[in-house]
């Protein structure tokens, strides 16, 4: 239980935070916005991460789930940051 | 629509998350519902032993900083000294301000009559029942962590939501239609679905705003260092944080009467809304800057917080329609989560939405203890720990909040509330927790708690009933906020009556 509460925590937190930062990255104006939809979506996204890793049948898996999702994440991120 | 496994996964999370966080979530959502009475609650409190009527004639603010300059305090330039201006709920002007006092900065505050100025002897520390209630609701009384606790609380409670939805997502109109009277173990799981999908709008958003306000600190910092390269200055451009002014003293002095001249400048801009607080950076000099809280009541924002130059009224910062996405977004935050938007009838509703939650609670704990005690690998002592504990923190809870009330009414005039009501809402659950532990009947246990909880809910408009008819004090029964608080004890009092009432056909079954 304990592996699948960090797993969806830590993962969560990165997936909604690296999401609408690359989105700030690609284009500055939308900074507002982004910080609305980070509140809004983000927020319920990250709920739905740690679910999402709840559902797993073990730590591994809930690690491996976490990993899904700050993986595309990430590399959004990375794009929007070097370009 | 899920495989087998996972659906087990998550109720297995479901049950032990909702166990785990339930004592706190009791407390969190007990307090929380009836914060959102908190201005009656003071009202409640305050006007027990108090006549209160908003004079016709009302002295002007200047009169008050007159006042405050007498009485010889030394306020540095930049703090600021704030003033609660009268209103129907609260006839009086409060100031509050940092101050040294013994060789420590504190805050002090004082009271003054608004029909010719008098100091008022109100210590705020004395009516200190609905700040405590608030300040369990958000912090749970924990110095220093408990505000982020209750933000993960809230977090995993985010979760708990979303799990009982997946799990009963397949069948949830089938299920939400069936309520099985005959069987006991069925009933509590019946009620629990139904409230639980019935209140689901609800408990969904006071959970996302409640991550939202405990935890901002923590995605504030993570988007601030993703998408500023840690320069929070700009984060908090985009948040649409108003910029710091920086001000100094220009060693001229204004006369006071420049507060009352922008009081009526700022009413003929706003006819609409209500002047509920004024801030003062700088007294009477003349580079003071004065900031004042509008009220738009029935509008989803609310408040308003603008600031003016007290020299020419020159308006330094906010703005009264919030251009900002993430400012307008928080706004809305606040106002649904605090239900001012859709008056009485929707604060009464997000009130019994609270309740409900606590409903949930109770129904969830007691499925989970009776489904425990059919273990019989499980150790006694430890079961009955476990289960002393739960009902304490459940059942408990509305005992020591009921308690809490009963000593603010019957005990204000030789107690401080401030330094008795925490121990007496602490002590009220470990006894609960004791009598749960020395009987050791978890259904039993709950219903004589609810029931204890009911009568001593009902102590206090009883006596303000009593009192009120005959005319010993007709206040308690002429005014609104009294009986706002009074209703919402009756309605708390009747929900324990009916749960016990409903699990004690099943004990005696």
């Amino acid at each position: 239980m304990w592996h699948k509460t960090f797993a969806g925590f830590i993962c969560g937190l990165i997936t909604i935070t690296l999401l609408p930062s690359s989105l700030v990255h690609f284009y500055s104006d939308l900074s507002a916005i982004s910080a609305a939809f980070f509140m809004t979506v983000g927020l319920t996204g990250w709920a739905c991460i740690m679910t999402y890793c709840y559902g797993a049948s073990s730590s591994k898996a809930a690690w491996l789930r976490g990993l899904y999702c700050i993986a595309p994440a990430m590399l959004i991120y990375l794009t929007a940051f070097f370009t | 629509m899920f495989s087998k496994d996972t659906l087990k996964n998550l109720t297995h999370a479901h049950t032990w998350l909702g166990l785990i966080i339930s004592g706190a979530l009791m407390i969190i959502f007990v307090c929380g519902s009836l914060s959102f009475y908190r201005a009656e609650i003071h009202q409640w409190d305050r006007f027990h032993n108090f006549h209160k009527a908003l004079p016709t004639e009302q002295i002007p603010v200047s009169h008050v900083i007159d006042k405050l300059q007498g009485l010889g305090y030394d306020i540095r330039f930049n703090d600021r000294v704030s003033i609660d201006l009268p209103s129907e709920n609260k006839p009086f002007y409060t100031v509050f301000f940092l101050a040294t006092q013994d060789g420590k900065r504190q805050y002090v505050n004082y009271s003054f009559a608004a029909d010719d100025g008098r100091l008022l002897d109100l210590d705020r520390n004395q009516f200190f029942l609905a700040d405590m209630l608030y300040r369990m609701h958000y912090h749970l009384y924990i110095p220093k962590i408990g505000f982020e606790l209750v933000g993960i609380i809230t977090l995993i409670f985010f979760v708990v939501l979303l799990t009982g939805l997946l799990i009963h997502l397949k069948k949830i109109i089938s299920h939400y239609y069936q309520y099985r009277i005959h069987k006991a173990k069925d009933k509590y799981l019946d009620g629990h679905i139904l409230i639980g999908v019935t209140a689901f709008p609800y408990t969904f958003m006071y959970a996302l705003t409640g991550v939202y306000f405990n935890l901002a600190l923590i995605f504030q910092a993570g988007f601030g260092f993703a998408a500023f390269n840690g320069n929070f200055i700009e984060l908090d451009k985009a948040l649409g944080k108003p910029d710091e002014i920086q001000h100094t003293p220009s060693g001229l002095t204004l006369p006071m009467q420049q507060y009352d001249a922008l009081l009526s400048h700022i009413k003929k801009r706003y006819p609409t809304h209500q002047l509920t607080y004024l801030f003062s950076y700088g007294m009477a000099d003349k580079a003071a800057h004065v900031e004042v809280i509008l009220r738009q009541p029935g509008s989803l924002h609310e408040y308003h917080r603008l600031r003016f130059a007290l020299d020419d009224f020159t308006q330094l910062s906010g703005d009264i329609i919030k251009h900002n996405p993430a400012l307008a977004s928080a706004a809305t935050f606040e106002a649904l989560h605090y239900g001012t938007f859709g008056g009485d009838l929707m604060r009464f509703l997000m009130f019994l939405m609270g309740l409900a939650c606590c409903y949930l609670i109770l129904t969830g704990n007691l499925i989970w203890l009776e489904k425990r005690a059919k273990n019989r690998q499980q150790s006694k002592v430890g079961l009955r720990f476990v289960s002393a504990m739960t009902i304490a923190l459940s059942s408990g809870i509305l005992i020591s909040v009921a308690m809490c009330f009963v000593v603010t009414r019957f005990l204000s005039e030789h107690f401080a509330m401030q330094n008795i009501l925490v121990p007496v809402f602490h002590l009220s659950w470990l006894f609960t927790m004791l009598h749960a532990f020395v009987k050791n009947a978890p259904r039993k246990v709950m219903v004589q708690q609810l029931i204890m909880a009911s009568l001593l809910f009902l102590f206090a408009p009883a006596y303000d009933l009593f009192n009120g008819m005959l005319a010993i004090q007709p206040l308690l029964l002429a005014d609104k906020a009294i009986w706002w608080v009074n209703s919402t004890l009756t309605a708390m009092a009747i929900l324990c009556l009916l749960i016990a009432r409903h699990y004690n056909k099943g004990t005696t079954k």
